[in-house]
């Protein structure tokens, strides 16, 4: 298993002591992840040779956007990408139809819960699941027993809730005849925990409000995971740099998991672990 | 030249079922016990899938089946005897998410599949990928504009659904799981709580995120124009009324189109009928341009309830002119009233003289599920409905 890490800074340098493994956005195609236009890809993979590169096109794809998709596809497969997370599959079409050699990453975002899904894509040429943050580690164990893909697990940072093509702040605010001064809020209702709300010219999309300190699943997903992702968004860089380090650790052994689960908490306050140990039920009648 | 397009109603119970029939419906689509992202609809055992399909068919109507929750590891082991029985009960179509299953129905069986609106499918290069794969029918996302469904429809050649009326999310189907972290519930398999509808505070201010809901009835030209194949109607959670109302308008609507007949007086006049069941505002959301401010709610409450409905008609005596009914809410002796009939009827009528089971004369109409009677001229068939006469509808 690698650490994989979402950018929050363009500043690579501060994350190589501790993973050469980064996901970040193309440019007007991925809603979570921090944004490169193709050229600066380019330039990052020519100015780091030595990392490996995942990129994100997750956004909800519409015809419109098909012509400058394909181009960007035809360009990076001549890039040397460990990955393309997609949610769409337009992707999958165009990748077809181009004869293009890209790394697929299925990243269903919160379709991704089970291992015939995971061998369906796996059979269409996908080489990754980026699994939903939303099953527990035992489901994730058993994918991992029933399926050849290579998986990938969110562990650390706030957790995707829901993405929507509204702007739902943007309406807010002129509705109140007031002014956006930022691109994220914390919203909260009936006392119980707060979530981020986020706007970009995509849409606008609901983060969990607690950090995931996903010390322990990391712990126990050694062997099930290809990479674990972290997650800088939103969060302080000093902070996430600090507990990145303890992740870093970990895996390399050098700490135990309670003082690294300890660290954690006593860095970020949490110790949620979110659906990692907590099943979801789906009929009234289940909670009786 | 394509056939007439389907009108597509939910159910979710028998009774539903055979009402949307009655009332119009081409094709109605229900949920089994399990695999439906209803699970809390009381939905359909095999036997009365059968009993459903038997009853669509012999009315020359169809029925598809809900198989489109977003399955997990457990949810796999039953599915495929299940699957067997429901194509053995004589199932038209299956609704379907998750490509492992569309790809297993399509190895395995001789049904048509359509891909859920869940998959939230936006467009042409994804639908054909869809094609490829031996998927009939496309229930497009709720945020594709008309403009890119008929170059969809243009530049695959498959079949388009789309909802046209009900509630809205406020996110891509598929892509919220607000109520897994609010209350634990997977919305991906069934069991949403809406938390959409739910009362923020933003900087302590209040905040919604509550959408509307669709009505395209306005457009329904502009659907059938573009080739669309089947319109839909969302809610296998609502009333027989309610079904019984929406089905009979858009049912007019659409004859009238086919017909030549489509007016201006007709949308208004539908659309007042619309309003009666209505418990929100609406507007057609992303079909005619993007969403903006005026598709959503800002704060408060803004559901009301409603007490229209009045009355479901279980017997007509041809001979004697009784119509006997099962109360649903008050009215009285003196009240006018609207019947609508499932065959397209409406029928004003003021209420003389009201008879209890005993055929003694009542004042008032005020128990539910009373059994009441009222003499009337006009042949009022089993299944007809009564509700308050207003505004000339």
């Amino acid at each position: 298993m690698r650490v994989l890490v979402g950018l929050n800074k363009k500043n690579i340098l501060d994350y190589l002591d501790y993973t050469n493994s980064f996901i970040i956005g193309l440019k007007d195609f991925s809603i979570n992840y921090l944004e490169y236009s193709l050229e600066e890809i380019k330039e990052l993979i020519k100015s780091y040779p030595e990392i490996e590169l995942f990129i994100s096109l997750n956004k909800n794809i519409f015809n419109d956007d098909l012509s400058d998709l394909e181009k960007n596809l035809i360009e990076l497969d001549k890039l040397n990408l460990k990955g393309v997370f997609f949610y769409d599959l337009s992707i999958l079409s165009l990748c077809k139809k181009n004869n293009l050699k890209l790394p697929l990453v299925w990243s269903g975002e919160h379709l991704t819960t089970n291992y015939n899904t995971c061998n369906y894509y796996y059979d269409k040429g996908c080489q990754y699941a980026y699994l939903s943050s939303d099953i527990t580690l035992s489901e994730m164990k058993e994918i991992k027993e029933k399926s050849q893909i290579k998986l990938i697990a969110f562990v650390f940072g706030y957790p995707e809730v829901s993405f929507s093509k509204r702007k739902l702040l943007t309406n807010y605010f002129l509705h109140n005849n007031e002014v956006k001064e930022k691109d994220w809020y914390s919203i909260s209702s009936d006392n119980q925990n707060s979530y981020f709300i986020k706007e970009s010219p995509l849409g606008t999309r609901i983060l969990y409000g607690n950090i995931m300190n996903g010390i322990k699943p990391f712990n126990e997903l050694r062997n099930t995971l290809d990479y674990a992702l972290l997650n800088e968004e939103l969060m302080e860089h000093d902070l996430f740099i600090k507990c990145l380090a303890v992740y870093k650790d970990l895996l390399d052994n050098k700490i135990d998991v309670e003082s690294a689960n300890n660290k954690i908490y006593e860095l970020t306050n949490s110790d949620d672990t979110v659906f990692y140990y907590k099943k979801t039920i789906y009929k009234v009648k289940d909670e009786k | 030249m394509r056939n007439k397009i389907e009108l597509l109603s939910p159910a979710g119970d028998l009774e539903r079922l055979k009402i949307a029939c009655l009332y119009g419906a081409d094709a109605v689509y229900i949920g089994g016990k399990d695999y439906s992202l209803r699970a809390n609809a009381n939905n359909f055992s095999i036997d009365e899938i059968k009993e459903a399909c038997i009853f669509a068919h012999n009315l020359g109507k169809k029925v598809y089946l809900t198989l489109n929750i977003v399955f997990h590891n457990e949810d796999i082991s039953g599915v495929y005897d299940y699957i067997k029985d429901v194509v053995d009960a004589g199932i038209d179509a299956f609704i379907v998410s998750d490509l492992f299953i569309v790809k297993y129905i399509k190895d395995n069986f001789n049904v048509e599949v359509h891909l859920s609106t869940q998959a939230s499918t936006t467009n042409v290069e994804s639908v054909k990928y869809l094609k490829e794969e031996g998927i009939d029918r496309v229930v497009l996302a709720r945020e594709v504009g008309i403009k890119d469904i008929k170059r969809i429809i243009d530049e695959t050649g498959i079949d388009i659904e789309v909802f046209i009326h009900g509630a809205m999310c406020t996110f891509y189907s598929g892509r919220c799981v607000l109520s897994n972290y609010f209350t634990n519930r997977d919305s991906n398999r069934g069991g949403c709580a809406q938390v959409c509808r739910f009362n923020f505070l933003i900087e302590d201010k209040p905040f919604s995120m509550a959408v509307k809901d669709l009505n395209a009835s306005y457009i329904i030209k502009d659907m059938i124009e573009a080739g669309i194949r089947s319109l839909k109607i969302e809610g296998r959670m609502r009333s027989p009324y309610y079904l019984a109302t929406v089905i009979s308008s858009y049912r007019k609507i659409i004859d009238a189109y086919y017909d030549g007949t489509l007016n201006d007086a007709i949308l208004k006049e539908e659309n007042k009928i619309l309003s009666r069941v209505s418990n929100r505002d609406n507007s057609t959301h992303f079909f005619t341009k993007e969403a903006d401010l005026s598709d959503q709610y800002y704060s408060g409450r803004w559901e009301v309830s409603n007490q229209d409905y009045l009355g479901f008609v279980i017997n007509y005596n041809k001979e004697t002119k009784l119509c006997t009914f099962s109360q649903r809410n008050y009215f009285s002796v003196g009240d006018t009233i609207l019947i609508f009939t499932p065959d397209g009827r409406r029928i004003k009528y003021n209420v003389e003289k009201l008879y209890n089971e005993n055929m003694e004369e009542v004042e008032k109409a005020n128990h539910a599920e009373e059994i009441l009677s009222f003499y009337i001229k006009e042949d009022i068939p089993f299944g007809s409905m009564m509700r308050r006469y207003e505004d000339n509808v």
